[in-house]
């Protein structure tokens, strides 16, 4: 149940999130582009931001699909599976690549499995996608120097 | 074999000789004599004779030896079965209805009005009913069940069981994109005495055998009556052969009508019909017998017939179409049911005739049967190299764990990440572009040539691959080897090794775009241009990339160190060796497609390097798994500043040399890519990524010579036509604290407010972003006074 309130919390959503709004692109039109690699004869009057991670609309929660994957990931990590746990993650992975607390699943897994520098990596990845919630940025941090200090030790 | 069986007989031939001779002494004469010459006569017909016997029950024993050795060992090199990804089902899944379709037909799933069976599926609008094939996956089996989805505006909506309850995801059965067959070039799927349809095994009898389960494995009343048909004819038009005797022909002997041959083929078959019951020898011949032919690749047995004509496994066939195969044994060319639809539906008919007359089924089943279409499937649909280029990536992947042999022997299952539905996307943008790039560039039709890599950006998953315009040619596979030079697309790897230096470099940074010549190898003289022979003077750095200026990028470069550079180089994935040159600033090295791939994926995962993969699993044929290749990831440059790289990258497409994508791809897409254009037009480059994935394209020729198109002009518009129709997303923000946002003056790489007219808003690493403040900042904390605060603090 922790997995899943958490998995609430941090995940980015499905597929079709609301598109960000952009102001004020697309105004090059495909005629004006047909002067190419050429200089603007004017400096570009509309260079707008793209939404910043926290103007993002707040993801809702993680789609049924992987809520079941990721419990099956548990099970199976449980049970010792931990080869098929890291085949389950994956695939929740493909369905949802930006979703920080699978990252986070994965990188416990392989650390489990003395993949230390992975696991590091793969923690680092789930640090750096957004909406991963402080608890879960600390649990990967923490991961991330255990699994240095283990591949420091040897 | 045959060279060791001709050595055999020659053995014999000479101890027959001497026999021949002595029965040639002539007679001498006397009573005695003769009755002694009688006696040495019959010892010796009697040594002889043994000597016959001896030789003889050698040679069966040596028949014998060979009839088990190749039965009961390993019979078949079972080639490795290849499959693409398994399409995932789930309510938000980014799923057409065309692309649902599709995905069915390729499966070999029939629509009908009420999915009964498996296999097969009905529409209503947005609502499918599927009834799925059941399916052995890597890690577990999927269960055939009935399905009842609907899609709505190209999302999956809703996913029930048969019972209406809520199922949270399914995965269709993985597409088979087909099969590593040996240098023989025998290519067939196994099936069991059980997996034999009945109906096959009575037309098989009713046409080929019909005493197979009574006689010894020789019919000689079916040898009598052929001859008499034959001799009534005037030629050969029946063969006594039992199945058994073919089998011993196809598994042994070679191709000669000779006596010898007839004979030995002859015993062999008793001697299989003596060790072997009838169901062994039958499921034997159903695995062995050849049924048509594709190219170099030979189709045998009657489970991989079944894939190649009707593109569904045999199970699933029904009379007809079981028919129509046990006719074809006769003569699988001569009944082509594609090449020759009306003989082969003839002879089709003559089977259900002669099964029906011997009572294997009845007359109304004929008639029916009789009636149907031949329900052939596309020649590509069956075809085992519908994706040759992809194969040979698999491969090439393989090879690195696998001995070759085991790879066509063994029966590997390989499940791969090709996605079909991608794949036919960038088989389309490709050869529909070219076909009009050639006319604008008046070059005779096919003179040009392209090359795709489609890979998911954050797995590195390979999702297609294009090596030409013709797709199913298994030829020169351009996007893995035609390595090239990649012009432009190195400008981010450049502008990455710069903004990986925060202090020094980011995006605002006034670069020099003005006139720069240095000396290089042999004391010449390097003096680059710009496109458009003009220098810009002191520009934005992600202006200087968006426009991709040749002059501030070397000077950028030279400032950097090259050594810098190609060191970046290989932080994003390059193995190839690089030489340290400053040309390698404007794209003097050589990569291919896929390696310039794997340069953008890293970008594209914000820094995260992932080695493109093609495989995600092999079992063995027996369903253990033998290998995973499992995702990894390394992180290899501060993903603030992959993200930056991004940002510029987004400005190419959105204003620079890129912008024709802005009328084909909606600008909530946010796609960042890069153009590439090398010396005298010869290379068209484009490669960029959205959120979800990265693709290259290259267009160019296959001699080197100019193609006449710059970057924009050819390989962005098959990218845009590839990218345009798949379901992206924005490429991904990084976390809040990873960047900054500042408003600067690009005039003067200077603070300013968002008021201030031309101002633009960009991200900084922490700390990065400039202080001082232009002059068109307004108020009491703007201009130098706001300077001279930051100075002191």
């Amino acid at each position: 149940m922790l997995v899943l309130a958490l998995l609430a919390g941090c995940s980015s959503g499905p597929r079709r999130s609301a598109p960000a709004p952009v102001v004020g692109s697309g105004a090059a039109s495909a005629e004006s582009a047909s002067g190419v690699q050429t200089a603007p004869a004017t400096p570009l009057p509309d260079f707008r931001p793209l939404p910043r991670a926290a103007e993002q609309p707040s993801a809702p929660a993680s789609s049924p699909a992987v809520v079941a994957l990721l419990s099956g990931a548990e099970r199976q990590r449980a049970g010792g599976e931990l080869d098929a746990a890291v085949a389950t993650l994956e695939r929740a992975l493909r369905i949802e690549p930006r979703n920080a607390l699978l990252w986070h699943r994965l990188a416990l897994i392989r650390f489990e499995q003395r993949r230390y520098a992975l696991a590091a990596d793969l923690a680092a990845r789930s640090n750096s996608l957004p909406h991963a919630n402080s608890s879960l940025r600390e649990a990967n941090r923490s991961l991330i120097r255990r699994a240095r200090a283990m591949t420091a030790g040897g | 074999m045959p060279g060791r069986k001709k050595r055999v007989l020659k053995k014999n031939t000479p101890r027959r000789k001497p026999g021949a001779a002595g029965s040639g002494k002539r007679k001498r004469g006397a009573a005695s004599r003769s009755r002694r010459r009688g006696y040495r006569w019959s010892t010796r017909l009697l040594a002889l004779l043994l000597l016959f016997g001896l030789v003889g029950a050698v040679y069966l024993l040596y028949l014998d030896h060979r009839v088990r050795a190749t039965f009961e060992g390993k019979r078949w090199a079972v080639p490795a079965q290849v499959y693409g990804r398994p399409l995932e089902l789930y309510v938000g899944a980014a799923i057409g209805i065309e692309q649902l379709t599709a995905e069915l037909k390729h499966l070999g799933y029939r629509q009908v009005s009420h999915p009964h069976k498996a296999a097969s599926w009905s529409r209503n609008r947005g609502r499918f009913l599927i009834r799925s094939r059941p399916f052995r996956f890597w890690d577990g089996s999927e269960p055939s069940r009935l399905l009842d989805l609907r899609i709505d505006d190209n999302h999956v909506i809703q996913l029930l069981d048969g019972e209406g309850r809520e199922l949270p995801l399914v995965r269709l059965e993985a597409p088979s994109i087909g099969t590593l067959y040996p240098a023989h070039n025998e290519d067939r799927v196994l099936v069991t005495r059980q997996q034999l349809p009945e109906l096959l095994v009575a037309a098989l009898l009713a046409v080929e055998d019909r005493e197979f389960f009574t006689h010894h494995g020789v019919n000689p009343k079916s040898i009598l009556r052929a001859l008499w048909a034959n001799i009534r004819a005037g030629e050969v038009v029946q063969g006594g052969s039992t199945l058994t005797q073919q089998l011993v022909k196809n598994l042994y002997l070679s191709r000669e009508r000779t006596l010898s041959r007839k004979i030995n083929e002859a015993l062999m078959a008793l001697m299989l019909d003596a060790r072997y019951d009838k169901d062994e020898i039958l499921t034997a011949y159903a695995n062995e017998i050849y049924l048509g032919q594709q190219g170099d690749r030979a189709i045998h047995g009657f489970a991989l017939a079944s894939r190649f004509y009707f593109n569904r496994p045999l199970g699933e066939l029904e009379l007809p179409q079981l028919a129509l195969l046990a006719g074809m044994i006769r003569g699988p060319s001569l009944y082509d049911p594609r090449r020759h639809p009306e003989r082969a539906r003839e002879r089709r008919d003559l089977v259900l005739g002669l099964m029906a007359a011997q009572g294997a089924i009845s007359d109304a089943q004929r008639a029916q049967a009789q009636q149907a279409q031949l329900q052939v499937g596309r020649r590509s649909e069956g075809a085992e190299t519908r994706y040759p280029a992809f194969l040979s990536l698999v491969k090439r992947q393989l090879i690195r764990d696998y001995r070759e042999e085991d790879l066509t022997s063994e029966g590997l299952r390989i499940f791969t990440t090709l996605d079909p539905w991608v794949q036919e996307r960038a088989e389309a943008a490709l050869a529909g572009r070219l076909a009009r790039l050639d006319r604008q560039a008046r070059l005779p039709a096919g003179t040009l040539e392209g090359a795709v890599v489609v890979a998911a950006g954050s797995s590195g998953e390979v999702q297609a691959l294009v090596s030409g315009r013709e797709p199913g040619y298994a030829g020169f596979n351009r996007a893995l080897d035609a390595v090239r030079p990649i012009g432009s697309l190195i400008k981010p790897v450049v502008y990455l090794a710069a903004l990986a230096q925060p202090r020094r470099f980011t995006l605002a940074t006034l670069l020099e775009d003005e006139p720069v010549s240095l000396e290089v190898a042999g004391g010449k003289e390097w003096t680059p241009q710009n496109y458009d022979h003009q220098a810009h003077g002191a520009v934005p750095l992600y202006q200087a990339l968006a426009y991709s200026y040749n002059l501030a990028t070397v000077r950028l470069g030279l400032e950097l160190g090259v050594g810098r550079v190609t060191r970046m180089l290989r932080d994003l994935g390059v193995e190839r060796e690089v030489e340290e040159v400053p040309a390698l600033l404007l794209g003097a090295v050589a990569l291919s497609p896929l390696e310039v791939a794997q340069i953008y994926q890293t970008v594209s995962a914000n820094g995260f390097h992932t080695p493109l993969r093609a495989i995600r699993e092999v079992q063995s044929s027996g369903g253990e798994a033998l290998q995973r290749y499992p995702l990894t990831v390394r992180q290899v440059v501060d993903q603030g500043a992959a993200y930056l790289l991004t940002r510029a990258l987004q400005e190419v497409v959105r204003s620079g040399t890129g912008r024709r994508l802005a009328g084909v791809l909606p600008s909530e897409r946010q796609a960042a890519g890069k153009t590439g254009t090398t010396d005298e037009l010869r290379d068209s480059w484009f490669a960029g990524f959205d959120g979800d994935r990265v693709a290259v394209v290259w267009v160019g020729r296959d001699d080197n010579s100019p193609a006449g198109l710059t970057g924009a002009a050819g390989a962005l518009p098959v990218w845009g036509d590839l990218m345009a129709p798949l379901d992206g997303r924005a490429p991904q923000l990084p976390p809040g604290n990873a960047v900054e946002w500042a408003w600067v003056d690009p005039a003067s790489g200077l603070r300013a407010d968002a008021q201030c007219s031309g101002a633009v808003e960009l991200p900084f690493l922490p700390g990065s972003a400039p202080q001082t403040r232009s002059g068109c900042v307004q108020g009491p904390a703007g201009g130098l006074g706001d300077f001279f605060r930051g100075f002191f603090q």
